[in-house]
C-alpha cells in the first residue's frame, strides 16, 4: 500500500478557512488567505481531521489519495 | 417522480414551522423522503425547484457555472416582495465569476482564520461590556436587544472602522430591506441610503486612510486601480449585511437550543474545550439561513433530476443539514457529533466569507453569557416565541429571558 498524497489547488481555493479550522496541524492559510500545507505537517497523524477537511472543502480544492 | 415534477400547479413553498420551532418546516421531511429535488410554486405564482437533500444542495452550490447567483439571470427565483424588489442590487453573493472572484479576492485576506482569531480579545471586551450592562436590567431581559443584536453590530462597526453609533442607522436600513412585505420603494430607499453611506466611506478613506479594513480595501484595491470605488463600496455594504442579522439570530437561537439541552450545557461549562464542536453543531442544528437562490443556465442533471436552463432553484440549507443519509439521528442536537460538514454557511464559491467571524463571535459570546448568568432561563416557553418564518433568515424579534433565579 502506497502512502496517500495530500494535494491542494491554490487556484481553486476560495480561502474559506475550513481546512485550517478542522485540521490545523496540517493546513495553513498564506497571507492572501489561500490554503498552504504546514511544513512538517503529518496528515496521517491527523487522518480523521484531514478527511473531514477534504470532504468539507467548499470548492474541492483538496484531495488525499 | 413524474407526478411530482410535471404537475401543472405544484404545492406552494411554505416556510412555516411546526411545533418544534428549532426544526425546519415539518413538511420538508416528507418532501425530502420523496425526492431530493421538487417543483414548488413561489409567492408570485411562478414555479421553481427546491433542493432538499444534502447531496442535491451541495451539487447545486458547487456547480456555480450552471447555477448562477446573479438575480437578473432568467428564471431567478425570489421568496417574497422585498426579495423581488432588491433584484437589481449587485452585491457579492449575487455576482458570478469573474466579477465575483475579483471582488472576493480583494477582501479575502481580511478573513483569514488567524487574523479574525487575533480579534478575539476585542470581541471579549464587547461581550463583557454588554453582559455588565444586562446586570442593571430587571427581569425579563430581551436578549436580542441586550446581547444578540449589539455583539455583531458592534464588532462589524469595529471591523469596518466606522463609528459604533452608526449601528442604529444600519439596523434601520436592514430592517426595511429584509422585511418581507416592504414595498419596492422602501427597499430601494434603504438600499440607496446604505449605498450612499458606503460610497461616502470609500471617498473618506481614499482622502485619509486610517488603518482599518475599509482603508486597506481602498488603498489596496481602489487606489491601485484593481477595483472601482463603486465596487469597494458594494463590498463594504455586503460585509455589513452578511454578519448583522445572521449572527444576531445565531446567538439568540443557540441560547434557546442550549437552554433546551441542560445536560449538554453542563458538559460545556465543565469542559470548555467542547465549545468548538458545540458551535459547529449549533450552526448545523439552528441553520439561520433557510434559503439561497440560484438560476440554471444550462440543462443539468442533479441527483437524477433534469433541471432546465431558465429554471430557478431554491436551495434549502436547513433541510440538507437534517438529511438522515448524512447526519445520524439528524433532529437530535449533539455537541459530540462527528458527521460530515454542515452547509449552514453554504458551499461552493459563495460559501460565507465571514464564517471565521461568526464562529469566533459565537464561541466568545455563548460561554461568557452562561458563565456570567448561570441561572439564565427563558422567560416564556419556546412554543410562545414569535418566529419570523417567512424570510430567508429565520429568527425571533424578541427573546425574553430571566438572568436571576
Amino acid at each position: 500500500m502506497t502512502a496517500r498524497q495530500l494535494g491542494i489547488d491554490r487556484e481553486t481555493c476560495i480561502g474559506s478557512g475550513n481546512c485550517v479550522r478542522v485540521a490545523p496541524t496540517v493546513f495553513d492559510q498564506d497571507e492572501d488567505g489561500r490554503v498552504a500545507l504546514l511544513p512538517g505537517g503529518d496528515p496521517d497523524a491527523a487522518a480523521a481531521d484531514v478527511e473531514v477537511a477534504v470532504a468539507g472543502c467548499p470548492v474541492g480544492a483538496l484531495w488525499w489519495e | 417522480m413524474a407526478s411530482i415534477d410535471t404537475a401543472a400547479h405544484p404545492e406552494p413553498l411554505s416556510l412555516a414551522r411546526g411545533e418544534a420551532k428549532l426544526d425546519p418546516p415539518a413538511h420538508f421531511v416528507r418532501w425530502r423522503s420523496e425526492a431530493p429535488l421538487r417543483r414548488i410554486t413561489l409567492w408570485n405564482g411562478e414555479t421553481a425547484w427546491i433542493a432538499l437533500s444534502y447531496e442535491a444542495v451541495r451539487a447545486v452550490f458547487k456547480d456555480s457555472a450552471r447555477f448562477r447567483s446573479q438575480p437578473t439571470t432568467p428564471g431567478f427565483p425570489t421568496i417574497n416582495q422585498a426579495d423581488s424588489a432588491s433584484k437589481g442590487a449587485a452585491l457579492l453573493p449575487m455576482l458570478d465569476p469573474p466579477v465575483h472572484t475579483a471582488l472576493r479576492e480583494a477582501v479575502l485576506r481580511e478573513f483569514i482564520v488567524k487574523r479574525i482569531e487575533s480579534l478575539r480579545p476585542e470581541a471579549e471586551r464587547i461581550v463583557a461590556g454588554l453582559l455588565d450592562a444586562m446586570a442593571a436590567a430587571a427581569d425579563p431581559v430581551d436578549l436580542i436587544a441586550a446581547l444578540a443584536a449589539p455583539v455583531p453590530a458592534t464588532f462589524t462597526c469595529l471591523l469596518l472602522g466606522v463609528p459604533l453609533d452608526d449601528a442604529t442607522f444600519f439596523a434601520e436600513c436592514l430592517d426595511v430591506r429584509f422585511t418581507p412585505a416592504s414595498a419596492a420603494e422602501a427597499v430601494y430607499g434603504a438600499d440607496d441610503r446604505l449605498r450612499r453611506y458606503f460610497r461616502d466611506l470609500v471617498a473618506a478613506r481614499a482622502a485619509q486612510p486610517c488603518g482599518d479594513l475599509s482603508s486597506r480595501l481602498v488603498t489596496g484595491s481602489v487606489l491601485t486601480g484593481k477595483l472601482s470605488a463603486e465596487d469597494a463600496a458594494a463590498l463594504l455594504h455586503v460585509l455589513l449585511i452578511g454578519g448583522f442579522d445572521t449572527t444576531k439570530q445565531m446567538i439568540a437561537l443557540s441560547t434557546v437550543t442550549l437552554l433546551g439541552h441542560p445536560q449538554q450545557l453542563a458538559e460545556l461549562m465543565a469542559a470548555p474545550a467542547l465549545w468548538r464542536g458545540a458551535v459547529q453543531e449549533l450552526l448545523r442544528y439552528v441553520c439561520v439561513v433557510q434559503v439561497e437562490r440560484r438560476a440554471c443556465v444550462e440543462d443539468t442533471e442533479v441527483c437524477g433530476q433534469l433541471i432546465r436552463a431558465g429554471e430557478g432553484v431554491l436551495v434549502l440549507l436547513g433541510s440538507a443539514n437534517r438529511d438522515p443519509d448524512v447526519f445520524v439521528d439528524p433532529d437530535r442536537f449533539d455537541i459530540h457529533r462527528r458527521d460530515l460538514p454542515h452547509v449552514a454557511f453554504g458551499h461552493g464559491i459563495h460559501q460565507c466569507l465571514g464564517q471565521p467571524v461568526a464562529r469566533m463571535l459565537l464561541s466568545v459570546t455563548l460561554p461568557a453569557l452562561f458563565t456570567r448568568y448561570p441561572e439564565l432561563s427563558l422567560a416564556a416557553p419556546v412554543e410562545e416565541l414569535r418566529f419570523r418564518e417567512d424570510r430567508s433568515i429565520v429568527g425571533v424579534s424578541e427573546l425574553p429571558v430571566r438572568i436571576r433565579p
